[in-house]
């Protein structure tokens, strides 16, 4: 099978990108000509669905091997491209640089600050190429179920993994689906319910008709897209603030800026004051939360007198309305309404722990945001290693050594989008300090009230000392999608908006793809072929695999339209459970020959057990029904999201140790 | 305790060595750098400019060339398709 660079693959890359630039300049003119933002951004949504889906057409295929791993004659360059896309997600693409934004370079001394994902999210590339990639390949299975009752020569494993990979999966694409959803309804100004479902039939179009090999070369363009679009939005922000296109140097000096800014309103009267109206807040909720029957009472009474009165006075209705919209007068439900107080609690504190810099005040020695912040970086450099959605590449690749250099490919692109990712919140947090803190509510620039009045509000300000000043603490930006503002706060052509707007896309319909793949696979090949039907036909599997992805993404979509996720908490937790499900398992059974199946069956149940255990037993609702207190259940005062820890270790042991007690199980 | 043959217990025809020296070294040099720059940034914590050249620009860097460094060994030949 040849290895070789096949020249037209690297004219489609070339071609990708002076489409891509002949489109922003293209739209660049119109900007120019007075076309209005909305049919810009609409623009830049139906060319990339309508290129995405167009690929997917025209690599379409019955073929098992291709519609599986894409033929397995994927070179190193563009497998690693396809990987890049494939990983990078909505989360990491662009909710990267607002973690960083909101909770600085080490945290808060309790929990992670974002260099534990910056660290975790590329060194765990490391890992997998030094352990798994080329051993992976060279097995010749399809799925990693596949390999694995393959390498334990037992229906059990391939069970126990494939309902692993559909649960890390389907926690993973139900955050990216509701991601996809945000840009989609942003750019095209629709509902988003509506946008979940027309970029639904970008991702159908690309995997429902081409499975892997379609997806793999929609995958090759979007990292295109995901890494031109950052680098361009990195170099004009460079270049509009600081003259010069090197992003990095630019953002340096703007830290600077940014420290000295700090520690100004750290000492600033008023920056203070809001902090003790906030606090007193905090302490009167607590009071609220202690007695909630009781305080809804006193809540309803003094909001009917002040009702009254506004009528009396003839008030505006916006005011009247304002005050029958306290959750207190509108919510009938003791409990819905003491989960709104406790929102607004958790809201508060985080605004009071948040930096105002990228580092804590007073932060110092060995506290549990240490411990935190390497247990993450554990977690996720591990995770990323064991996705199984990732470590499907490694079977599109050609050989074993192309799979082994296509984990290089693929980090060289993820390297390039966060280095601009944490430029860029850097630059993000001096426009805020500078244009934002200790100005007139009146007076705030263009781009914040712009940002204030979308349907999707990305900013919000609250006067908590009815100053009539903005503090540092009265601003709330929607850190997930931040950076998407950039353009307009930095204020350059709507082009750009348009153009990261395109790459957040990409990044979340490329993960979405992979993960939908992942997931009907699983469904139909190890758990309904491998054991239900075993003589199955070529053409009916891969028909039954398009029919349960489209189940599987219409599905995910309607979970994403009835409530709101954290896309984050959700994406790490999914790292945490792949890594524990499938990290021991792999790990013993490539590298340690006397690893059999029953230690295969311990490790992966003990591993998701205990880290599934501590996910759920520390999840906010589950807490509520059973009247916990976080003390009670953390282990070490670590983050649920970092249940790998325990669960990855416990895997190991169990593995080892089921080998040892039943030898002959194999 | 029972012997392994490997070809017998492993089907999926894979090459079981163990780890190579070249794949030790990468491990070690991953962990040490990894909890180094993440201890240095919490020993300095004020230092931010450290930690953004250091941790978040220059170990990335150094994650892509330590896994180029490694993919430059022989892969499983053997196993080629």
């Amino acid at each position: 099978m040849s290895t070789e660079l096949s020249p037209w693959r690297w004219r489609l890359v070339l071609v990708v990108l002076l489409v891509l630039m002949t489109l922003a300049m293209g739209m660049w003119l119109a900007s120019l000509l007075g076309i209005s933002k909305s049919w810009i951004n609409g623009f830049f949504l139906v060319v990339s669905i309508i290129g995405y889906a167009l690929i997917g057409m025209f690599c379409r295929t019955g073929n098992p091997e291709e519609y599986y791993v894409a033929g397995r004659r994927v070179s190193a360059p563009f497998n690693g491209m396809a990987t890049a896309a494939d990983w990078m997600s909505a989360a990491s693409f662009i909710g990267l640089t607002g973690l960083l934004l909101s909770d600085g370079f080490v945290g808060d001394g309790n929990h992670a600050g974002g260099l534990a994902y910056v660290l975790g999210w590329t060194g765990g590339f490391c890992l997998l190429g030094f352990l798994f990639a080329a051993k992976l390949n060279a097995s010749s299975a399809i799925t990693i179920p596949d390999f694995l009752a393959q390498r334990f020569q037992s229906a059990t494993v391939r069970w126990l993994a494939a309902w692993g990979a559909i649960l890390c999966s389907s926690i993973y694409l139900i955050a990216q689906i509701y991601g996809i959803g945000l840009v989609a309804s942003m750019l095209s100004g629709l509902t988003f319910e509506l946008g979940v479902f027309l970029a639904l039939g970008g991702i159908l179009l690309c995997s429902f008709l081409g499975g892997m090999r379609a997806v793999t070369w929609t995958q090759v363009v979007q990292c295109v897209v995901i890494v031109a679009s950052m680098l361009a939005l990195g170099v004009a922000v460079s270049w509009k603030t600081h003259g010069h296109p090197l992003l990095p140097l630019a953002a340096s000096n703007a830290l600077q800026y940014v420290e000295q800014r700090a520690l100004e309103i750290q000492a600033d009267p008023a920056e203070l004051q809001t902090r003790e109206a906030i606090a007193a807040r905090i302490r009167d909720l607590d009071a609220k939360l202690a007695t909630p029957a009781i305080a809804r009472e006193i809540d309803q009474q003094n909001i009917a007198r002040q009702i009254a009165r506004a009528k009396a006075e003839n008030s505006p209705l916006r005011e009247i309305q304002a005050l029958e919209a306290n959750p207190a007068w509108r919510e009938a439900d003791l409990d819905r309404l003491s989960q709104a107080w406790l929102l607004e609690r958790e809201h508060l504190a985080k605004v009071m722990s948040r930096p105002i810099g990228f580092q804590a005040q007073g932060l110092s020695g060995w506290n549990s945001g240490w411990m935190n912040t390497v247990a993450l970086v554990f977690c996720l450099m591990v995770g990323t290693a064991a996705l199984p959605h990732v470590l499907v590449r490694s079977y599109t690749a050609s050989s074993p050594a192309q799979a082994q250099r296509s984990v290089v490919w693929a980090l060289f692109f993820i390297v390039i989008v966060y280095l601009c990712a944490s430029a860029l919140a850097v630059l993000i947090k001096s426009f805020v300090l500078s244009e934002l803190v200790g100005v007139h509510l009146d007076q705030l620039p263009d781009w914040a009230d712009r940002l204030k009045l979308r349907k999707l509000a990305l900013l919000t300000v609250q006067d908590h000392n009815q100053d009539g000043i903005v503090q540092f603490s009265d601003i709330q930006l929607f850190n997930d999608y931040v950076v998407l503002a950039l353009p307009e706060i930095a204020r350059l052509s709507p082009v750009f908006t348009g153009l990261i707007a395109a790459g957040a896309l990409a990044a979340a319909l490329s993960t979405a793809d992979g993960l939908l793949l992942t997931i009907s696979n699983a469904l139909a090949q190890d758990l309904y072929f491998a054991t239900a039907s075993p003589q199955a036909s070529p053409l009916r599997r891969v028909m039954l695999s398009k029919i349960l992805l489209m189940v599987v993404a219409l599905l995910a979509a309607w979970v994403v339209t009835n409530r709101p996720v954290n896309i984050l908490y959700w994406v790490t937790c999914a790292f945490s459970l792949a890594a524990a499900t499938f990290f021991p398992v792999l790990l013993l059974g490539l590298y340690w020959p006397a690893m059999n199946r029953a230690g295969a069956i311990a490790a992966m149940v003990s591993g998701l057990g205990i880290s599934f255990f501590y996910i759920f037993s520390n999840h906010p609702w589950v807490q509520m029904r059973l009247q916990l207190q976080a003390t009670d259940t953390l282990w070490w005062r670590l983050d649920p999201t970092c249940a790998a820890v325990f669960g990855v270790p416990v895997g190991l042991l169990m593995g080892y140790l089921g080998s040892k007690v039943w030898p002959h199980r194999n | 305790m029972p012997k392994f043959d490997p070809a017998e217990i492993n089907p999926a025809g894979l090459n079981q060595s163990g780890l190579s020296r070249r794949t030790w070294i990468g491990l070690i040099l991953l962990t040490v750098s990894t909890v180094g720059t993440l201890a240095l940034a919490w020993v300095w914590p004020d230092l931010t400019q450290v930690h953004f050249w250091l941790v978040a620009q220059a170990l990335p860097i150094f994650y892509w060339l330590l896994v180029w460094w490694w993919a430059r060994q022989p892969a499983m030949d053997s196993h080629e398709h």
